[in-house]
C-alpha cells in the first residue's frame, strides 16, 4: 500500500538526484518515509537517499519496494509547475503507479524490482576532513576545472586551514582556493584525492546552489558528498570512487 | 566457475598454436566443467549460445570503446590508439584497466554465469534508452573485470575470442573428453552437430549417454540443420559425370543468388538463414506464403531470391532477379520491414525437404522430391498485397542423364538468360548430407567474381623486387560498423602475385605515396587505392580480421576510378563465401 501527496519541486529534487547516476531504481516505501540507494553501472558512483514522511503533505506507506524507470518518472514529474502537489498512488494488483497532477492523470508501469541491481551495501570509509561549503562555491570549482579536464583534485591544506579544488589540463591549469573564511566549516586534515569531473559535473547538477554540502575527504579516498532538500526532510549523500593519481 | 578460470584457459589455449594442444587443453576443461559445460562449450568459440542461437548483442565496437572509457576512467584517444596499434579492442581493454586509474567503490567477483547471462541479457534490451543500458551492462562487467578478463569480456562482446578455436577443435576436444576421440567418435559428434548445430546439446549428451546417445540425436523442429553445401564442377561434362547416381540419373536445378534459407513449418514458422540465424522477423511475406502453401510439420531448404516488383506479375521467365546486394538489405533490417518486403518482393525456390514430422535426411533426393512436390501448394508472390505474399514455388529444375547432357545444357542456359547464377547438379538417390560439402551435390557456374578491395598496409617484396612493394594487405568495407565519413576496413588476404613489374613499380608509386608509418619494411598506408582482385576461393578464417581470406588472390588492375566508399563490402564477401 503506497499512496502520498508531495510537492513537485521535492518529488524533482529527489529523482533528479538519482537519475545522474542510474537509469532504474527501487524505492523502498518504508512507513517513515521513501530510500533510494543505487550505485552507477561501474560502481564508481553511489546515491543514498532518503525523503521523510514529513516532507510531504499526506504519506501512507507499509514498506513496500517499487522498481521506476527514471528518466519517465522524472518526464512526468516535470509537467507540473513548482508548487503543484503532485498525488502518487500505487495500485497493487495491476503493479502500476498511478500519478495525479492539476488535472493530468498519468499510470506509470512499474519495473520488476528484481531486475534491477541489488542495492550495495555503504562502505565503511574513515575520512580525515571534512568541508561544508555553499553549492554554489563547489560548483564553481566543478565548472571552472571542466573548463581545462577530464579530472579534479579536492584536497585540505592543514597548514593552511584551506579547501583547493585543482585542475590540470594538457595546457592549462585552475585552481580554486577556498579558505575557512569562504567556507561555512572546516574540520582540516590530511586530504588529498583525485575524480572523475564525468561523475562529478553529474552530482553537482543535482545539488541546488544554495545547499549547504558537506563533503568528507580522504587521502586517495572515495569522497562523500552530503547535502539537504525539501525543507531539510531530505537527504542525499554521494559516494564517488576516486582516481589514482598518477604523478 | 569463476570467469578468471575460464580466463586462465583462453590465455593457455592462446598461448599455443599446436591444434594437438589446443585439443588436449579443451579435452580436460570439458570434462572437468561440471554443471558449467553447456556455457563452456559455447564461451571457447566466443559465442554466447548454440550455433543457432546468436544473440545480437547491439554492441558496435565503438560501444564497447565507450564502455572500456567509462569503466576503467581511461581517456577515450589512449585507449583508441592501443586499439589501433594492436587491432584488438580486447587488448586495448585490458591496458585500460590497468591503467584507467578509475578506482571502484566495491568490487564483485566476475563469474562465467554471471559473464554469460548478462550479455545474453543485454541482446533483449530494445528501445527507448537501450543503447545506454547496453553501455552500461558491458561498463559493468569490465568495471569488476581485471585487464586480463576486461580483454576477454570485450572480445566476447565483439563475437571473436581470438584464441583459435573453432568448431572443428570443439568437436575433438568432445570426442576425447567424453567419448574414446577415436575417428569414429569425431565422426559421430560431427554428424550430431551437423543436425542439431547444438554444441551445447551434443557435449551433455555425449556425456550423459555415450556414443549411442550422440548418435540418436536428430533433426528436429526450431534447430536448423547445417545446410549441405555444393562441391565446384569444372565444367558440365565434368559435373554430370560426377554428380550421376548408380541408376546414371541426374537432377539438374536452377543455382539462384539469393538467400539460402532453412524453413521451419510448424504452428510457429520460423526461417533461418544458412549461418543459422534466425530472420522469421525480417521475411513476414515469407511466413504469410508459407501459412498459405505448406502444412506443417515440415522442414524445407531453399533459397529466397529478390525480384524487380514490376517483373514478378507474369510469367517465370520474365522475372528479373534483383543484385544479391539489393536483396541483403533485408536480412538484417528492423524497422520497416514491411515496406522493404513490398520494394524487394521474394519468391521462396523450394528445393529440399529435410522432415515431415519425421527425420527425411536418410531418403534419397528424388524421394524427398516427391513428397515434396506433393506437399507444397505453389503460391503466387503478391508484392503489391497489403501485406505482400512471398511467392512460394518449386526450383526450375530437370532431369537428364550423363550420357545425355543436353537438357542440362538448355537448363544452363536458361538460369543464365533469365539472369540467375548458373546450375546445380544432384545425385538422385543421395542422402542430404548436412554441412558437408559433397561430390554428389556440383554447382556450375561461370568463374569468381573479382573483388575490388583497399590497401591498407604493405611490405617490401624480397630478393628481385625488392624496392617495390609487392605484398600488400587487401581489407574490405565493414558497412555494420562504419561510421560516416569514417569506413571500418576489414582485411581479407594478402596479395603478391598477378602484377608485371611496370604494373608493381606504378602501384608501389601510388602506395609510397600513402605511408603513415614504417616498421622496418612494412608500412601502414592512409587507405585509398583500390586494386581488382581475382582469387580462387574464400574461405573462413582467423588469420584475417574479416574472419575471410581469399585463396590464391591475383592482383588484376588498379582501380584508380574506384575510391573507398566504392570498396566491396564484407556483406558481399560473405556472399560469395557461401554461395561458392
Amino acid at each position: 500500500m503506497f499512496e502520498a501527496i508531495a510537492s513537485a519541486s521535492t518529488l524533482g529534487d529527489a529523482l533528479d538526484s538519482v537519475s545522474v547516476l542510474v537509469d532504474e531504481c527501487k524505492i523502498r516505501l518504508n512507513e517513515d518515509g521513501l530510500a533510494i540507494r543505487a550505485v552507477d553501472p561501474a560502481n564508481v558512483g553511489m546515491v543514498d537517499l532518503d525523503l521523510e514522511a514529513g516532507a510531504f503533505e499526506s504519506y501512507d506507506a507499509d514498506g513496500g519496494v517499487i522498481g521506476v524507470n527514471l528518466a519517465r518518472l522524472e518526464d512526468i514529474a516535470s509537467m507540473a509547475n513548482a508548487d503543484d502537489l503532485v498525488h502518487l498512488e500505487l495500485d497493487e494488483e495491476t503493479r502500476k503507479l498511478h500519478i495525479q497532477m492539476d488535472g493530468l492523470s498519468y499510470t506509470l508501469a512499474l519495473i520488476d524490482p528484481d531486475s534491477i541491481r541489488q542495492e550495495p551495501d555503504i562502505p565503511d570509509l574513515d575520512l580525515s576532513a571534512e568541508i561544508v561549503v555553499e553549492g554554489a562555491q563547489l560548483s564553481r570549482g566543478v565548472t571552472a576545472a571542466d573548463m581545462v579536464s577530464d579530472h579534479i583534485r579536492l584536497r585540505v591544506d592543514p597548514d593552511d586551514e584551506a579547501f583547493l579544488v585543482e585542475a590540470q589540463g594538457d595546457t592549462d591549469d585552475v585552481d580554486l582556493e577556498l579558505s575557512r573564511e569562504d567556507l561555512i566549516d572546516l574540520k582540516a586534515g590530511g586530504a588529498d584525492s583525485l575524480f572523475s569531473l564525468d561523475y562529478l559535473k553529474d552530482m553537482n547538477k543535482a545539488i541546488a546552489s544554495d545547499a549547504e554540502v558537506t563533503i568528507e575527504l580522504g587521502e586517495e579516498f572515495p569522497v562523500k558528498l552530503h547535502y539537504g532538500f525539501g525543507e531539510g526532510l531530505g537527504n542525499v549523500t554521494y559516494m564517488l570512487a576516486p582516481r589514482i593519481q598518477s604523478d | 566457475m569463476e570467469y578468471t578460470t575460464l580466463v586462465a584457459v583462453y590465455n593457455r589455449l592462446s598461448a599455443t598454436d599446436a591444434t594437438g594442444e589446443k585439443r588436449a587443453i579443451l579435452a580436460d576443461v570439458f570434462a572437468d566443467a561440471g554443471g558449467a559445460l553447456p556455457r563452456l562449450v559455447v564461451l571457447v568459440w566466443g559465442r554466447l549460445g548454440p550455433a543457432y542461437d546468436r544473440p545480437e548483442l547491439g554492441v558496435s565496437s565503438s560501444l564497447a570503446l565507450e564502455a572500456v572509457c567509462r569503466a576503467t576512467g581511461a581517456a577515450k584517444s589512449a585507449v583508441r590508439e592501443r586499439w589501433r596499434e594492436t587491432g584488438d579492442l580486447g587488448s586495448a581493454a585490458a591496458w585500460a584497466a590497468e591503467h584507467g586509474g578509475q578506482q571502484t567503490l566495491f568490487a564483485e567477483s566476475l563469474t562465467v554465469d554471471r559473464v554469460h547471462e548478462r550479455l545474453r541479457e543485454v541482446a533483449t534490451f530494445a528501445g527507448e534508452g537501450s543503447r545506454t543500458r547496453r553501455v552500461d551492462a558491458v561498463a559493468g562487467l569490465v568495471a569488476d573485470a581485471d585487464p586480463d578478463e576486461a580483454c576477454y569480456v570485450v572480445r566476447t562482446v565483439l563475437g571473436h575470442v581470438r584464441v583459435g578455436v573453432g568448431e572443428g577443435l570443439i568437436r575433438d576436444a568432445l570426442a576425447d573428453a567424453f567419448l574414446d576421440g577415436s575417428d569414429a567418435a569425431v565422426a559421430a559428434i560431427e554428424s550430431a552437430y551437423q543436425v542439431t548445430s547444438d554444441y551445447p546439446l551434443v557435449a551433455e549428451r555425449a556425456r550423459e549417454a555415450g556414443l549411442d546417445g550422440v548418435q540418436a540425436l536428430d533433426i528436429s523442429l526450431g534447430r536448423p540443420v547445417r545446410a549441405m553445401l555444393a562441391a565446384k564442377a569444372a565444367s558440365l561434362d565434368a559435373g554430370l559425370s560426377s554428380a550421376a547416381g548408380p541408376d546414371d540419373r541426374i537432377h539438374c536445378e536452377y543455382k539462384y543468388d539469393g538467400v539460402r534459407v532453412q524453413l521451419h513449418v510448424d504452428d510457429e514458422i520460423r526461417v533461418f538463414t544458412r549461418r543459422l540465424a534466425d530472420v522469421t522477423a525480417q521475411f513476414p511475406d515469407v511466413v504469410r506464403a508459407v501459412e498459405r502453401g505448406i502444412e506443417g510439420p515440415a522442414i524445407l531448404d531453399g533459397e529466397v531470391v529478390g525480384y524487380d516488383p514490376a517483373t514478378l506479375g507474369g510469367d517465370a521467365a520474365a522475372r528479373a532477379p534483383v543484385p544479391f546486394q539489393e536483396l541483403s538489405t533485408r536480412v538484417k533490417r528492423e524497422r520497416g520491414v514491411e515496406r522493404v518486403a513490398a520494394e524487394v518482393p521474394v519468391v521462396f525456390h523450394a528445393f529440399d525437404y529435410l522432415y515431415n514430422g519425421a527425420t527425411l535426411l536418410d531418403r534419397p533426393l528424388a524421394d524427398r522430391l516427391d513428397r515434396l512436390e506433393s506437399r507444397l501448394t505453389p503460391i503466387s508472390p503478391r508484392p503489391a498485397g497489403d501485406p505482400a505474399v512471398a511467392g512460394l514455388e518449386l526450383a526450375t529444375a530437370a532431369r537428364t542423364s550423363a550420357d545425355d547432357p543436353d537438357p542440362a545444357a538448355a537448363l544452363y542456359r536458361a538460369a543464365l538468360e533469365t539472369g540467375h547464377e548458373g546450375l546445380v547438379l544432384k545425385d538422385p538417390t543421395a542422402p542430404y548430407t548436412p554441412g558437408r560439402r559433397v561430390g554428389r551435390l556440383l554447382k556450375l557456374k561461370p568463374t569468381m567474381e573479382p573483388l575490388d578491395l583497399v590497401v591498407t598496409r604493405a611490405k617490401y617484396s624480397e630478393g628481385r623486387r625488392s624496392g617495390l612493394l609487392g605484398r600488400l594487405s587487401l581489407a574490405c568495407r565493414d558497412e555494420a560498423a562504419s561510421e560516416a565519413g569514417d569506413p571500418a576496413l576489414r582485411e581479407v588476404g594478402r596479395l603478391s602475385t598477378g602484377y608485371t613489374d611496370d604494373e608493381l613499380a606504378a602501384l608501389t608509386d601510388r602506395l609510397e605515396a600513402r605511408v603513415v608509418a614504417r616498421d622496418g619494411r612494412a608500412v601502414d598506408l592512409q587507405p585509398g587505392v583500390v586494386l581488382e582482385v581475382e582469387y580462387e576461393e574464400i574461405q573462413r578464417s582467423d588469420a584475417y580480421d574479416s574472419g575471410y581470406a581469399l585463396r590464391f588472390p591475383r592482383f588484376l588492375g588498379t582501380r584508380a576510378d574506384l575510391g573507398l566508399a566504392d570498396v566491396d563490402t564484407l556483406a558481399r564477401v560473405e556472399h560469395l563465401y557461401e554461395s561458392q
